[in-house]
């Protein structure tokens, strides 16, 4: 088989945790696959294991089963020195810049770290790259023996990116970005990863709650909702035409910055089931108006709906059949 | 004074003094009038100043280090700043009421919920235990969470339902003014609709005024009659929110609606630059380091708030000229 383009792809891919109460199922037999240079948009609200998928796809958690192929090649289960060569190719850019960096590294040490743990440079490669990588990321020179806390948020989650940046990855998985950031300052960094990205070839997978940044940065979007597949399409499709009766009370949800387009909101009733022991049957049938017998007694798999726009919904032709 | 205004905040001043920061200007000559029945839409960024002014209000400052320097609030025709902490004790709560933005430490983690409302109930009204346990419950099913639930503690409750909790806690003693401080942030986007609703449906019901703070401008679209802007402790533009969508004048403005995301943009207009240090503001506008469109005029001399168009005031030199 040639080399294909998919970066990676992901199969019956589970993870599960063991809780007081039983078996917390946080993602649950999730298949899809990414493509090389674009950016898969992971949506969901808290609580549906966007952050354990994308933990487990860089081996930060284990996964309790499925299969992941890196490039083709098998990665569900590496030896410690396999992981460490992978994580030259797969980094993660964190939610938080307060709390993912080391309060006692400066600028400099910080974003150098990677090199000295990957090994193999010269002290002088190491300044070299780092002082590059400032340039790249929007950081003045002269803070380069800053230390986090006297910085703002804006310039910490540039400290991030260089950080995951500097062993020059081909796959990074942005865990909420820019979701403690303010709106100035988020579409700063924004940009950044855009430009970056079209520098260097990146493929993203993009976790976040922010419809509207997600809308905006992906090219494909993955809907979660406790742990399964909801909806998968392209992100244009997505918005256009949302066929699962979640990703429709998601958008419809979100306050659009506009006066004259007061749009009727779906207020979904109910509340949120528990991922703890979950039944069989559609997790999200509790809160959705359109369920039926058949959805509290068979899990629906996903199904293509239109080539490429997948969903798993039982009713999902009847109730898109007049859109 | 016109009867109609709830609230009125003259010339506000608000420094925070310690001794490593120095003085830290946090609001900066803030005059604001709130209306009966109407939702206001307090804006701006981390640090702008919006939670100052809110707390201001309830005089729940914590003084030192901050410090009311000038200015007045007049609640109904009385200045509350001038209010003995006694009188003020009991407007809290009865009166004006907050929502603070995290439900998760709002809430007293070892009493019942119920147990929580019926005790606003009960400091601000001459109820017995018994009614005042009845009326919780109303309340609870008021924002819809069945009363046979009052006997649980908040952390049996998820992230939504806590703060809608709050929500009955402050509207249980139906409050003329309702100061709410990013009240759906903490939550997702489908949970915050139901809260929205529910605020406004309450709103409604009640007549209350409400002082909504956040910095989504979405949720302001969506809520408010008017919005103010606030940049670094000042006004920098209010007007109604259908002049602000459609009419920003203020670059800071228009610099917010360009930092957002949509798709009609190819590529995201940042504001550049970071908002100035409190403790070491700018002579004259505040905004001009950041500013792509100033002049001589703004570093002659300081932008006064001016109305440029009806009902919409700005900050700006250069506000007419677009």
């Amino acid at each position: 088989m040639e080399k294909s383009d998919n970066i990676l792809e992901v199969k019956d891919l589970q993870k599960y945790f063991d809780v007081a109460s039983g078996e917390l199922h946080a993602v649950d037999h999730l298949t899809f696959s990414i493509r090389r240079g674009e950016t898969l948009g992971v949506v969901g609200e808290s609580g549906c294991g966007k952050s354990t998928l994308g933990r487990v796809l860089l081996h930060l958690v284990e996964p309790t089963g499925g299969e992941m192929r890196y490039n083709g090649e098998d990665i569900t289960k590496v030896s410690r020195k396999r992981l460490s060569e992978l994580r030259r190719q797969m980094q993660m850019i964190f939610q938080d810049p307060y709390s993912s960096l080391n309060p006692r590294f400066t600028v400099f040490q910080t974003i150098a770290e990677p090199m000295e743990i990957a090994g193999g440079f010269t002290k002088r490669q190491i300044e070299e790259k780092v002082y590059a990588m400032m340039d790249t990321v929007g950081l003045d020179r002269r803070l380069v023996n800053s230390y986090p806390h006297e910085l703002d948020g804006g310039r910490r989650q540039r400290i991030g990116i260089g950080r995951a940046l500097i062993l020059e990855p081909e796959f990074i998985v942005c865990d909420e970005p820019v979701s403690a950031l303010d709106v100035s300052i988020q579409a700063q960094i924004i940009n950044l990863l855009l430009d970056i990205q079209e520098q260097r070839k990146l493929t993203y997978v993009f976790i976040t709650h922010d419809m509207m940044v997600v809308k905006y940065i992906s090219d494909r979007i993955l809907v979660m909702y406790m742990g399964e597949v909801a909806e998968l399409a392209e992100s244009k499709k997505l918005f256009e035409k949302p066929l699962h009766p979640y990703t429709k009370a998601l958008l419809s949800a979100v306050p659009v910055p506009d006066v004259d387009n007061r749009q009727q909101r779906i207020i979904l009733k109910g509340e949120v089931t528990s991922p703890i022991n979950p039944k069989p049957g559609c997790r999200f049938a509790a809160r959705c108006r359109y369920a039926t017998e058949i959805c509290t007694c068979e899990s629906p798999q996903p199904a293509e709906y239109e080539p490429g726009h997948l969903v798993s919904c039982h009713h999902a032709q009847e109730i898109n059949k007049n859109i | 004074m016109e009867n109609n205004t709830i609230l009125s905040i003259r010339d506000l001043t608000v420094h925070y003094i310690t001794r490593e920061m120095g003085t830290c200007r946090a609001v900066n000559d803030f005059s604001l009038d709130i209306f009966r029945g109407e939702t206001v839409g307090l804006v701006g960024e981390t640090g702008a100043g919006k939670t100052t002014v809110a707390l201001s209000i309830m005089r729940l400052l914590q003084t030192p280090p901050a410090k009311i320097v000038s200015g007045s609030i007049e609640y109904n025709g009385e200045d509350l700043l001038r209010k003995p902490v006694k009188q003020m004790r009991s407007i809290r709560g009865q009166e004006i009421s907050m929502i603070f933005q995290d439900p998760m430490t709002a809430l007293n983690p070892i009493d019942t919920v119920g147990k929580q409302i019926a005790e606003v109930i009960r400091l601000h009204q001459s109820v017995s235990d018994a009614e005042a346990a009845v009326k919780a419950g109303d309340m609870m099913e008021l924002i819809g969470i069945p009363r046979d639930r009052y006997n649980e503690y908040p952390h049996q409750f998820s992230g939504g339902m806590k703060q809608r909790i709050v929500i009955a806690m402050a509207l249980a003693c139906s409050p003329q003014l309702l100061l709410a401080d990013e009240p759906t942030t903490a939550l997702d986007v489908t949970i915050q609709a139901q809260v929205l609703d529910k605020i406004d449906e309450l709103k409604k019901m009640l007549n209350t005024s409400v002082l909504l703070i956040t910095h989504d401008l979405g949720v302001v679209a969506g809520m408010c009659d008017r919005v103010v802007v606030m940049y670094a402790g000042e006004i920098v533009e209010y007007g109604t929110t259908r002049e602000i969508f459609k009419h920003a004048l203020h670059p800071y403005t228009k610099g917010l609606f360009n930092s957002l995301p949509s798709q009609d943009t190819e590529r995201l207009k940042p504001i550049p630059g970071l908002m100035p240090d409190p403790s070491n503001l700018p002579e004259r506008c505040k905004f001009e380091p950041r500013c792509e469109h100033c002049g001589e005029k703004c570093s002659a001399c300081t932008p006064q708030l001016t109305e440029i168009r009806e009902n919409h005031w700005v900050r700006c030199h250069y506000a007419q000229e677009g």
